[in-house]
């Protein structure tokens, strides 16, 4: 039903309407043989065939696929040495037929069962994933089920950052590959090493909003860094209400660690902000960092007021659909 | 508005659009041969909420309320987990050789029967078409059945079906069918058991039980839990009382999908598992007035550990933050009462002034929010009541902040500028960053912003003229965007989302809730029904 694109009904000839009927009986014929064989409880290499005819024609056919996978396991039964060639077969059927349904949660689903079947080629999986994200690099199905497969593999984590990299080098807008980045990013540091490996995720988003200033996926990844690098600062703005994060919990030198970040952010964006003037985002996180400087009381309220009057003024005239939201400030 | 004429709303080609598709659909959409239930809902739904469902015949509610119930699986027919099928694709086996067969089986003979005193020859013909029944000389769309008449067939066929069918007990080889994959939890968190699981959280045992129920018979007749919740809606939209809802067996039905980890699986035959479910198991335990099958406190946690680095929810922990998931999150997260609402930095302002210094002089957009204001205080009491005193909130202010943010950033400021894009326009709703603006966004991120009070922060003028620039003015309908066929889903979803939010006058479009997604209408039927009192 997505995305199909606008037809003119009448354009249709006699001999595709005379076609379509034909597929449309077939497809009741196939259906109804399917559903035969199963009541007979037949599990067959032939009821295996009606079973792909029928996904390969409807893969929203969810009761066929669950039959399908019903035959497949009396087969890992009654035939334990094809297991792997069974499995091998059955991710080729899913191969073929993804790049017509990218998106088909079941086409995902049935490979997910069968990998946790048949372990054995997870590099075929992660090259799989690989030609699929260039297809469509915003494809969540294929993220997903990346994640699942390295979670098999115990491929290493740092790899993946790797990959994210890549992915993110190759196109600064891929949001999904920044999402993936900011996963994995606690998983694989902690405490010391985080805030350690936080400055370098800095100058690495800093390049990605320099060159593309209008693209958002990296301003949402800088303002998540600048949240975990220095949330007891940059909470209480975002929330004045929250009293939660209480500076006094934190060490003397994270206490200050937390500032340099800061400051020094907010002069790479009011550098930027010489350059692009015109650019909400940089008006927007030099706003939040400006009060954030105002918060560790390096600039005075009255500056702070000034400042902020300016930028909000002009986020209204730049992004009109937010005004509502601008006003609130 | 930049010398661009304004839409407008063509609610009568909609409103054919919406009754065409109650009888036929076009061969394009036969992979919804499994999910006619949700294709009917958005039918019924779409013409309720343009005040068209009462022009409906009464024979024909009639007929599409048997359909409904024909689709139950029910105790008294051997499931003790019931719920709804999403069309008679499974349990048909009439299906013969050729279309032509197929439609003439017992149904239309059957109808034909009992009709044939009653009607003449074209009153035959157009109940015969109701029923998705062809004469010969039909028209080449009418490819796929909707209503697939007589209700009395698919019990006789069940019963041929199942001649051979175990009778399904509550044993632990049933309840052990579900919580294929974990995909979503990646690394995993939660080890909560909701009380009607035996299932280990250990994948390997999840294999193994799975395997065992697959060695003798799975259920491949089953209900699914988004056809269950629309079978629910609709009903609901046709006025009927529920009284033939196998209430246990329903929710017996949703107690078995749940997983270790909270969320839902859609099938007892197996499916993926994620926030669409959980939000489709909350609908119907609040239609239902009984939350009891469902283990609050873990789906709860799975949504939360739903939400993503920005500030929305993916359809699983670690993934992606998109509006569909968001919206099934947060609309679930209300319905079991454990969303706060954000009275706090953002005001929830009805606040009309607001909204009249936006340089429109669409006066009808200030007068819609305006007239809405009534209604979306009935909008809200509707949901308020089962939120109300004890909000324990899960969610903090700075969530809900940054939830807020993150769904109107959603809202675009550029246009699809590709030449098959003609009159496109900005200001449309995107499902996540970066992507083009969608129409059905306009409901599961509007509703989203409506359940959070938030909605007056999008900048609805412009919405509405993306919206409206999507619709087709010759089919009627709406698409994904204006370069796009007319479909189902975003007809009924554009159509819902404006309603929700106050878009279109009163006259062309009755308020929706944004939790339940039906008018408040149908909601008002719903709780005069009292069903909490009833066993």
């Amino acid at each position: 039903m997505h995305n199909r694109a606008k037809q003119d009904p009448s354009l249709v000839s006699e001999a595709e309407l005379a076609d379509r009927r034909k597929k449309i009986a077939r497809y009741c014929r196939l259906t109804s043989k399917a559903l035969d064989l199963r009541r007979s409880h037949t599990n067959s290499e032939d009821a295996l065939k009606v079973c792909t005819t029928v996904l390969e024609i409807n893969p929203e056919f969810y009761t066929m696929w669950n039959y399908r996978r019903e035959i497949l396991l009396s087969f890992f039964q009654s035939r334990p040495d094809d297991k792997a060639s069974l499995c091998s077969s059955e991710l080729d059927f899913v191969e073929r037929s993804l790049p017509k349904n990218p998106k088909s949660y079941n086409m995902w689903h049935h490979r997910v069962w069968i990998i946790n079947h048949d372990t054995s080629d997870l590099d075929r999986e992660l090259d799989l994933c690989s030609r699929m994200l260039n297809l469509d690099a915003r494809n969540f199905h294929c993220w997903d089920y990346r994640r699942f497969i390295v979670k098999k593999s115990s491929k290493s984590l740092l790899d993946e950052m790797d990959f994210t990299t890549q992915k993110i080098e190759q196109n600064f807008s891929n949001y999904s590959a920044w999402h993936y980045r900011s996963s994995l990013l606690p998983i694989l540091f902690e405490g010391e090493s985080l805030q350690k490996k936080l400055d370098s995720e800095f100058e690495f988003v800093m390049q990605a909003f320099y060159t593309e200033p209008s693209d958002q996926s990296a301003w949402l990844y800088h303002r998540w860094l600048l949240a975990r690098g220095a949330s007891h600062i940059i909470t209480p703005i975002v929330d004045p209400r929250n009293q939660n994060s209480d500076p006094g919990d934190l060490s003397a030198s994270d206490s200050k660690r937390a500032k340099k970040t800061l400051l020094r952010e907010l002069s790479v964006c009011a550098e930027l902000l010489e350059e692009e003037p015109n650019c909400k985002w940089v008006i927007l996180t030099t706003a939040l960092l400006t009060s954030a400087a105002h918060q560790i009381g390096h600039i005075s309220s009255e500056v702070l007021a000034e400042k902020l009057k300016a930028y909000f003024l002009q986020l209204k005239k730049l992004d009109p659909l937010r005004s509502m939201y601008y006003d609130d400030f | 508005m930049e010398g661009k004429q304004d839409y407008i709303f063509l609610k009568k080609r909609h409103i054919s659009y919406l009754r065409r598709s109650l009888s036929i659909l076009p061969s394009s959409t036969a992979n919804y041969d499994t999910s006619r239930m949700t294709v009917l809902f958005f039918s019924l739904s779409g013409l309720d909420i343009l005040h068209a469902l009462d022009d409906v015949p009464e024979q024909e509610i009639q007929e599409i309320v048997e359909w409904i119930y024909s689709l139950q699986l029910t105790s008294e027919d051997g499931y003790p987990c019931g719920g709804f099928r999403g069309g008679h694709c499974v349990t048909n086996v009439a299906a013969e050789a050729t279309p032509q067969d197929s439609y003439n089986i017992g149904h239309s003979n059957k109808i034909k029967q009992q009709t044939s005193n009653q009607y003449n020859d074209h009153q035959m013909s157009s109940v015969c078409q109701t029923n998705g029944i062809l004469s010969k000389n039909s028209n080449t769309e009418l490819d796929v059945r909707i209503n697939e008449g007589d209700s009395s067939i698919p019990q006789k066929l069940l019963k041929m079906c199942n001649g051979n069918k175990k009778k399904i007990n509550l044993s632990s080889d049933t309840n052990n069918a579900k919580g294929l994959s974990n995909t979503n939890t990646v690394y995993s968190k939660s080890d909560g058991k909701p009380p009607f699981s035996n299932l280990s959280s250990n994948q390997e045992d999840i294999h193994l039980q799975f395997s065992s129920v697959y060695a003798s018979q799975s259920p491949l007749d089953t209900g699914h839990i988004a056809m269950t919740y629309t079978a629910l809606a609709s009903l609901l939209l046709l006025g009927d009382d529920l009284a033939r809802v196998d209430k246990e067996a329903v929710l017996q039905h949703v107690a078995s999908l749940q997983c270790p980890d909270g969320s839902f699986l859609s099938n007892a035959g197996g499916s993926e598992n994620d926030l669409r479910f959980v939000y489709c198991a909350a609908v119907i335990c609040h239609i239902l007035a009984d939350s009891s099958a469902i283990n609050i406190d873990a789906a709860v946690t799975y949504i939360t550990d739903c939400l993503g680095y920005a500030g929305a929810l993916g359809q699983g922990a670690l993934q992606e933050s998109h509006g569909g998931s968001t919206y099934c999150g947060v609309a679930a997260l209300h319905l079991l009462g454990a969303l706060k609402k954000n009275a706090g930095n953002v005001s929830a302002s009805k606040d009309n002034d607001a909204t009249a210094t936006n340089e429109t002089d669409n006066a009808t957009v200030t007068s819609n929010v305006a007239a809405n204001d009534s209604s979306a205080a009935v909008a809200a009491s509707s949901y308020d009541s089962e939120a109300d005193t004890e909000l324990h909130g899960l969610l903090s202010p700075r969530e809900l902040d940054s939830l807020v943010r993150w769904l109107i950033m959603r809202q675009q400021d550029t246009c699809d500028t590709t030449p098959e894009a003609v009159n496109a326009r900005e200001g449309g709703l995107q499902g996540r960053p970066n992507k083009p603006a969608d129409t059905c966004y306009t409901f599961w991120v509007g509703a989203a912003l409506k359940l959070l009070g938030c909605e007056h922060l999008l900048d609805l003028n412009s919405l509405l003229q993306f919206v409206l620039s999507t619709q087709d003015p010759v089919t009627g309908g709406l698409a994904k965007h204006s370069s796009s066929g007319a479909d189902g889903l975003h007809t009924y979803l554009g159509l819902s989302g404006m309603a929700v939010l106050g878009l279109l006058p009163l006259q062309d479009a009755m308020p929706v809730d944004p939790a339940l997604n039906m008018t408040c209408r149908a909601v008002k039927h719903l709780r005069d029904l009292n069903l909490r009192s009833r066993r």
